[in-house]
């Protein structure tokens, strides 16, 4: 176990322990809500943190939680006072609260899936608003279903069972749990698809499978801390899960820091003490001889404030994207993700067919025909060269042979097998590489992150490069802990290839990797290509402006001009071909030399 | 419950730094009141004002030489941000600092999470104007409804509806709240048993603004009915009233206190002939008239509401428990609270005794006329007549 979480949980150990020893019924009701709320704070942190996407919806699910685990562990005979329609199957058991909130986290984690998977498909802030819909119905669903409810009335009765202690074990089963997950390779692909989930698919990561799991996760956190909290205060209706503490809720977590575990914790701990401690001044108090009057409502101005300065001061919270570990400098980063294995009966597939076959792709933006039946074959061992004007097509061309971007007619094949249009996922685990024309890395992750999250997302074979090989293939090798959005221009580029070369690809392609290099960066990353085709024997789509770097580098150049291919051959045919110097210079200038012009 | 006091909020907040309070420390002959009350969030309208009307009652009874002219009354104020957690937490805290009585916010929530506390360390303990009956069998012996109980407002307008001679009802419920769900639930149940009958019931959304589905039911039957009994309120009551009108429907509609605003005789005809009841109305002359009339010179503005008032006799209600009593221990003050047996208080009488803890209290009846609220009559419901809280 990490030592920040070991640092994390036993500061919750010794608060709940002096609590217990020395504390009055007051304080420990204070210390355990205090938990429980760490509980909640700390689950939708993991879906914050983990998928970017913030959710208004949690409460709803930490409600259902609250009334499972009260209709497992109420007395049968108060339960059937307060909800007589329960079916017998729920009204005539009486279960321990241990068993209840089990069960009540294994209901909850089932709901989450399903809600995840139909959220997952959402990005941005139509998730969030779906997850304020979630919030809405549920509510509804709570006021009106009163076979399983008392409807807007309490249920009370509820055994109060929560002591500081059991409180503060479920908040260090959720800080482990949610440390532990932030780490996993799920937990990793999931905050490289919170970077940049076009980038994420095209590192081969299942972008929505991810953020399924990280909200299925979330959600059996919240369902912890909705059991517990009816195991403490014993009474509670709709209204206590709604907007109120959706926004206390996220509040704690934008003041801490929403994409760290640790910043959870410190989020509900400033929060608590700066409440409890302005609260006990709200009714007035004399200080020297001198009253202060009661100001009620200071509580509430002061967390308020506290939520202000953080947005202004600090946007990404106290802790920002850091964990305890990252500041104690002792502490190395994780290091252990590893590529799943192919199978045997993978890797002894067909060999001889390495192909990525265009045929006859046509793509239109509304009226504009960006590609009109173009065709084109990538072989292993070789560079093909894609040049044009400015707006001939060549990136739309790289989007529809990587499966980032749909297409009106065509097939795209990869080793024989037709792929699926708008499926970047499949293309990566096919063997497709790609990088971009504006860098796409996964920003604010280390560069060693980078590479192991597209390592873990696609498996290989035993002998593929590691993560320390790949990086010093790209002459990254020793800035492993660097973060991505930090890194020089060359080295954002450098590391995109590394991204992808970490997928084991078969095909490279490669969007104007040299754009914006110097010369010196230029020839560094030419050195890089042409061993990856010589050494690796990949087959390297190369889109650049650098014509001499192209008509050096490549096999065979293919030209495009208005969506439509004009030339495909050697890069001496190309130089001579007279259409491709009209493309380049007009119909008129068709007696000049492209040479000369790519020389300037 | 609910009164339409948003728009006073302002004047409320104005005036908490009225509520002074000092650090208690528990003594023998000192009379504790720790009041867990909401002043911010959405039941600061309701506590505040019961709150003010307390502390006029407080004030009054030192100045008397306190409670019984031996107890000196002390009152620790906490705001509870209308927040259940919170009650709980602050309920404990009062606690343990030595209360006597505790004072809970106007909701069941928070009223069972810390009438609870108080329960299990024997406390006498009174909600602002939580006025759910069955909160007392959810929390037990120790615990006290303060303000008019839903079922007794129902009760009381059924039992003048049936004196009208209406003999057939229609109710519209809604399930969002216990008050908007179950007094008019309360009404039927009552008007049922007094021989009308009740021929339809609807149900309605917070702020749903087109009632036409609900009018259309209640303007097809027929013949419509005599009267329309509902407690909803602002800004539901209005939309519904004008679209029943504007339907045709000139039946009776009875409402409870949550229309109890200036809102209601602002809309002219159509609310004309609005029955409502409420915990007291100021006639000229009462106890209530001369109470309004002191918050004036206390507070410095007109009282616009009852939970001042409930406030006020809720002070009374414990001072009469401790004369009873004769000491501050908490079996023996709940013992005498519920003994309590036609005390007079400033909106007429209130009796515990043999209520289980839902007071009979006086009840208001008035009547918009002529573009001005008209008391109809005062009356405390007959306990026979209520029926079993939901």
């Amino acid at each position: 176990m990490k030592p920040g979480v070991i640092i994390l949980a036993v500061v919750c150990l010794v608060i709940a322990g002096l609590t217990t020893v020395f504390a009055g019924p007051a304080i420990s009701n204070t210390v355990s809500n205090f938990f429980i709320v760490v509980v909640l704070v700390v689950g939708l942190g993991v879906h914050v943190g983990n998928s970017g996407i913030v959710s208004f919806g949690h409460p709803a699910f930490m409600a259902i939680a609250a009334y499972l685990t009260a209709i497992l562990v109420l007395p049968v005979a108060r339960k059937k006072a307060l909800m007589p329609n329960l079916p017998d199957i729920l009204g005539d058991i009486s279960l321990n609260p241990v068993v209840a909130i089990m069960i009540t986290l294994i209901f909850l984690a089932l709901i989450g899936g399903l809600i995840g998977l139909a959220i997952s498909r959402l990005n941005g802030a139509s998730a969030t608003i779906a997850t304020l819909g979630l919030l809405i119905i549920t509510h509804s669903l709570l006021v009106g279903g009163t076979t399983f409810t008392r409807g807007a009335q309490a249920v009370y009765g509820v055994p109060k069972v929560v002591t500081p202690l059991i409180a503060a074990g479920a908040a260090i089963a959720a800080i482990i749990l949610a440390d532990w997950f932030k780490y996993s390779r799920w937990g990793l692909v999931a905050r490289a698809a919170r970077e940049d989930a076009v980038a994420a698919a095209a590192s081969g990561i299942s972008v929505q499978r991810s953020r399924a799991l990280v909200f299925t996760i979330s959600i059996a956190l919240t369902a912890l801390g909705g059991g517990l909290f009816a195991l403490h205060l014993g009474v509670f209706s709709p209204k206590e899960f709604y907007f109120n503490l959706t926004f206390s809720l996220l509040a704690m977590l934008i003041v801490g820091g929403g994409t760290s575990t640790t910043g959870a914790v410190a989020g509900v701990a400033i929060i608590t003490l700066l409440s409890e401690g302005l609260r006990r001044v709200e009714p007035g108090f004399d200080i020297g001889g001198v009253t202060v009057p009661a100001l009620f409502g200071l509580t509430t101005i002061g967390t308020s404030l506290a939520l202000i300065c953080t947005l202004y001061l600090r946007p990404e919270g106290l802790m920002g994207l850091k964990e305890l570990d990252d500041h104690l400098t002792w502490v190395r980063p994780l290091r252990g993700y590893k590529r799943k294995n192919l199978s045997r009966a993978a890797l002894s597939g067909p060999k001889h067919l390495r192909l990525l076959e265009v045929h006859g792709i046509t793509k239109r933006y509304g009226g504009v025909t960006a590609l009109q039946d173009v065709s084109l074959a990538l072989n292993p061992n070789e560079i093909l060269g894609l040049i044009g004007p400015n707006g001939s097509g060549k990136s739309t061309f790289l989007s529809c042979a990587s499966g980032i971007q749909a297409f009106d007619e065509g097939t795209v094949q990869v080793n024989g097998i037709a792929m699926r249009q708008s499926d970047p996922t499949a293309f990566a685990h096919a063997g497709v590489g790609r990088t971009f024309q504006n860098i796409r890395l996964f920003s604010r992750l280390s560069v060693y992150e980078n590479v192991a999250a597209a390592l873990v997302a696609v498996p290989g074979a035993a002998d593929a490069p590691s993560i320390a090989q790949i990086l010093s293939r790209v002459n990254l090798a020793g800035m492993d802990d660097r973060i991505a959005e930090t890194l020089s221009y060359g080295q954002q580029r450098r590391l995109e290839i590394a991204r992808a070369l970490a997928t084991c690809p078969s095909f490279l392609l490669l969007d104007e990797p040299a754009a914006g290099m110097n010369s010196t960066e230029t020839a560094e990353l030419a050195n890089i290509i042409c061993s990856l085709r010589d050494v690796d024997g990949l087959g390297i789509l190369l889109i650049d402006h650098d014509l001499p770097m192209i008509l050096r580098l490549s096999n065979r150049v293919a030209v495009l001009n208005e969506g439509h291919l004009i030339a495909v051959g050697s890069p001496a045919e190309i130089r001579e071909n007279p259409k491709v110097t009209a493309a380049y210079f007009g119909e008129r200038s068709a007696d000049q030399n492209l040479e000369a012009y790519t020389a300037t | 419950m609910i009164f339409s006091a948003f728009a006073r909020t302002v004047g409320i907040s104005a005036c908490t730094s009225c509520l002074l309070t000092t650090a208690a420390v528990a003594q023998d002959d000192v009379l504790n009141i720790g009041f867990a009350v909401s002043l911010t969030g959405y039941l600061a309208p309701y506590d505040t004002p019961t709150v003010e009307g307390a502390k006029i009652a407080i004030d009054e009874l030192n100045a008397a030489g306190g409670a019984d002219g031996k107890f000196k009354i002390e009152s620790m104020i906490r705001d509870v941000r209308s927040d259940t957690v919170q009650t709980s937490i602050v309920v404990q805290e009062l606690v343990d600092a030595g209360a006597d009585i505790i004072v809970l916010p106007c909701d069941d929530d928070p009223a069972i999470a810390g009438g609870l506390i108080a329960q299990d360390a024997g406390i006498p303990s009174f909600s602002t104007c939580a006025t759910n009956a069955s909160l007392t069998q959810a929390i037990g012996e120790f615990y006290f409804v303060n303000y008019v109980a839903d079922i007794v407002q129902g009760a009381t307008l059924a039992q003048y509806a049936r004196e009208q001679d209406l003999s057939t009802a229609y109710l519209l419920v809604s399930p969002e709240t216990t008050y908007t769900g179950n007094l008019p639930e309360y009404f039927g149940e009552v008007f049922t048993t007094l021989g009308g009958a009740v021929v339809g019931k609807g149900t309605y959304s917070f702020g749903q603004q087109d009632f036409s589905a609900e009018v259309t039911r209640i303007a097809n039957l027929d013949p419509h009915p005599d009267v329309v009994m509902t407690s909803a309120y602002e800004p539901d009551f209005p939309a519904f009233l004008r679209q029943l009108r504007s339907a045709g429907v000139m039946s009776a509609v009875y409402g409870s206190d949550g229309i109890d605003s200036p809102t209601t005789v602002s809309l002219g005809d159509v609310s004309e002939g609005v029955v409502f009841s409420n915990a007291g109305f100021p006639v000229e002359g009462s106890p209530l008239a001369a109470f309004f009339a002191k918050y004036n010179d206390v507070y410095g503005q007109p009282l616009t509401n009852s939970f001042a008032a409930t406030g006020y006799d809720m002070i009374l209600v414990i001072q009469e428990a401790a004369r009873v009593a004769g000491s501050l221990e908490g079996a023996a003050l709940q013992q005498a609270v519920s003994e309590i047996d036609g005390l007079n208080v400033s909106t007429g009488t209130i009796t515990y005794a043999g209520r289980n803890g839902i007071p009979a209290r006086s009840v208001s009846l008035n009547q918009v006329s002529n573009g001005a609220v008209v008391h109809l009559d005062t009356r405390v419901i007959d306990a026979a007549l209520l029926p079993a809280s939901k």
